[in-house]
């Protein structure tokens, strides 16, 4: 009996730890016009810095979550800068004229809904809100 | 009928208008308390004196206008209001700083046209962009209250009228270039007090044929970018005041170049960034000979060259990804003024700190200790230290 109990625990531990994971995943995701099916993360980091502002030679248009959720968190981790920083990089682009920052966009659904609707559009959500609508190009583990 | 016409043609070309993006109008502020005091060493010489003031009021205000045409098309203007101007009472000044139509044919080729500050070293684009910098009181160069040390624009180049920029990823890295040319220095240009082609030239306009030219290179890798930057274009000394008297002689337009190097990594939390600016000018032996001759006769008021340089480096921490604190050391010298850059230049020692409350607003607080050394040629003590102590506090916000 003690056997089984522990095998049960450790099941439950197993399954709790992979759906943390699961959800700890974000996904970047584009409209389904969007001429590519992958992009590395150097592509991403260039994308939201606004160094670069096109994929497959077609202009993209970025979203962007405004409240600092774990997905956000995580996104930005993986961009290697905090928020904050990167607030900076897209006011700096703005005042300077030399770039258009993301589109803020309050949940991730609405990035999803955006997104899907909105042609060369990318945005980022967390895996499991990545639907039919939309393709994913790169999963941040 | 007529008129039913007459609406449907007005809502189709205003719909046609505004097919193109909204008109977006956003801007930045800065404004500030300093409390300023400055001591002479030993006493202030004849004419000097100890003073002792606190200011306060709205350093800068921009206003911008940006526009998305589409087609890759967008235009910005951007009008400056800096220190608290009131034509009514003559302070401060107002003016046109940038206007211009970009055109984004690929990430390697940005082109703007109209009145543009040039990407030259890596502070100049945002020089007086307050939101984005931690100062109150920017590095001497670029900051409003020094302007009437010596004009920015002697040392950086004019506002270019032509612009190309562009980003080139290669790998991880991604390599940076810009290239322009535009007006030259503000003094060739006609205005009330420098009439140079009178009834030919309009006010605001060149009277010479030359125009200003530069550009930068430089990298990005990771949270490293480095670059150096270069331009030419001419002094004028047609009119150059040689002694304390206002005698003024022609010594021609002085070619001169530019040179610039900026660098900026961060690494656990700590981010240095360094500027060098050095300004050379090509002058013929006979000047050299004249200059030589003045200084001998008056070394408090004019030097022995028309070269000029500007540094600065700054070491910041960023306590929490709001809160930051840094240290910075600026220089400044323009070698043909010694009666405002002394014997060594214009240096200065700043501590300060920058807390961002949200993406718009920045709280700053700075001190300042700036330093020079004149040779007043009093009889007693003729070297002499001036010491500057500034304590300051300021907002900086957009919307």
């Amino acid at each position: 009996m003690k056997r089984t109990m522990k095998l049960c625990a450790l099941v439950i531990a197993l399954g709790a730890f992979a759906a943390s994971s699961a959800l700890a995943q974000v996904a970047v995701i584009a409209n389904k016009d969007v001429a590519v099916s992958s992009l590395d993360e150097t592509t991403v980091k260039n994308l939201y810095n606004l160094v670069v502002n096109e994929v497959g030679g077609a202009k993209v248009k970025l979203f962007d979550l405004t409240s600092d959720t774990p997905t956000k968190v995580k996104f930005f981790e993986m961009i290697g800068k905090p928020g904050a920083e990167m607030r900076k990089v897209w006011l700096k682009a703005k005042l300077t004229g030399n770039g258009t920052p993301p589109e803020g966009v309050a949940t991730e659904d609405d990035v999803v809904a955006k997104v899907a609707s909105t042609p060369g559009a990318i945005g980022y959500v967390s895996k499991d809100k990545a639907g039919a609508g939309v393709k994913v190009l790169m999963v941040v583990n | 009928m007529r008129l039913f016409a007459l609406l449907i043609i007005t809502v189709v070309l205003v719909s046609g208008t505004f097919a193109q993006s909204p008109l977006e109008v956003f801007g930045y502020v800065q404004t500030s308390f300093t409390s300023f005091q400055n001591n002479w060493e030993f006493e202030a010489p004849p004419g000097e004196a100890d003073y002792r003031y606190n200011y306060m009021g709205i350093n800068q205000l921009n206003v911008l206008f940006a526009k998305d045409f589409g087609d890759g098309l967008s235009g910005l203007i951007n009008f400056e209001y800096i220190n608290n101007y009131s034509s009514a009472n003559g302070f401060g000044s107002f003016n046109v700083q940038e206007a211009y139509i970009r055109w984004d044919y690929k990430p390697w080729l940005k082109v703007k046209f109209g009145m543009v500050i040039p990407q030259f070293n890596a502070m100049f684009e945002i020089y007086n962009k307050t939101p984005l910098l931690p100062y109150v009181l920017r590095p001497k160069l670029y900051e409003a209250n020094t302007g009437n040390l010596v004009d920015i624009f002697n040392i950086l180049p004019q506002r270019s009228l032509l612009h190309l920029n562009g980003a080139v990823p290669v790998g991880t890295l991604v390599l940076e270039y810009s290239a322009f040319m535009g007006n030259p220095p503000s003094s060739f240009m006609s205005s009330p007090d420098n009439d140079m082609i009178p009834g030919y030239v309009a006010y605001g306009q060149s009277a010479v044929a030359y125009l200003s030219r530069g550009g930068r290179v430089g990298f990005r890798y990771g949270d490293i970018r480095a670059g150096i930057s270069y331009a030419t274009d001419r002094a004028n000394q047609r009119a150059f005041v040689k002694d304390v008297d206002g005698t003024t002689v022609d010594l021609g337009d002085i070619p001169r170049a530019k040179f610039g190097a900026d660098f900026t990594a961060s690494l656990a939390g700590f981010t240095l960034t360094g500027e060098y600016l050095k300004v050379s000018s090509n002058t013929s032996s006979a000047t050299d000979d004249s200059l030589t001759a003045w200084n001998a006769a008056d070394p408090y008021f004019i030097g022995k060259s028309f070269d000029k340089e500007f540094y600065y480096a700054t070491l910041q921490y960023n306590v929490t990804d709001d809160l930051a604190v840094y240290a910075m050391y600026d220089y400044l010298n323009d070698s043909v003024d010694p009666f405002y850059f002394g014997l060594d230049g214009y240096y200065g020692y700043h501590l300060g700190a920058f807390y961002s409350v949200n993406e718009a607003v920045v709280l700053k607080f700075q001190f300042t200790n700036n330093h020079a050394r004149y040779d007043t040629q009093e009889p007693v003590n003729p070297i002499r230290g001036f010491e500057e102590l500034q304590f300051s506090a300021g907002v900086s916000y957009a919307f």
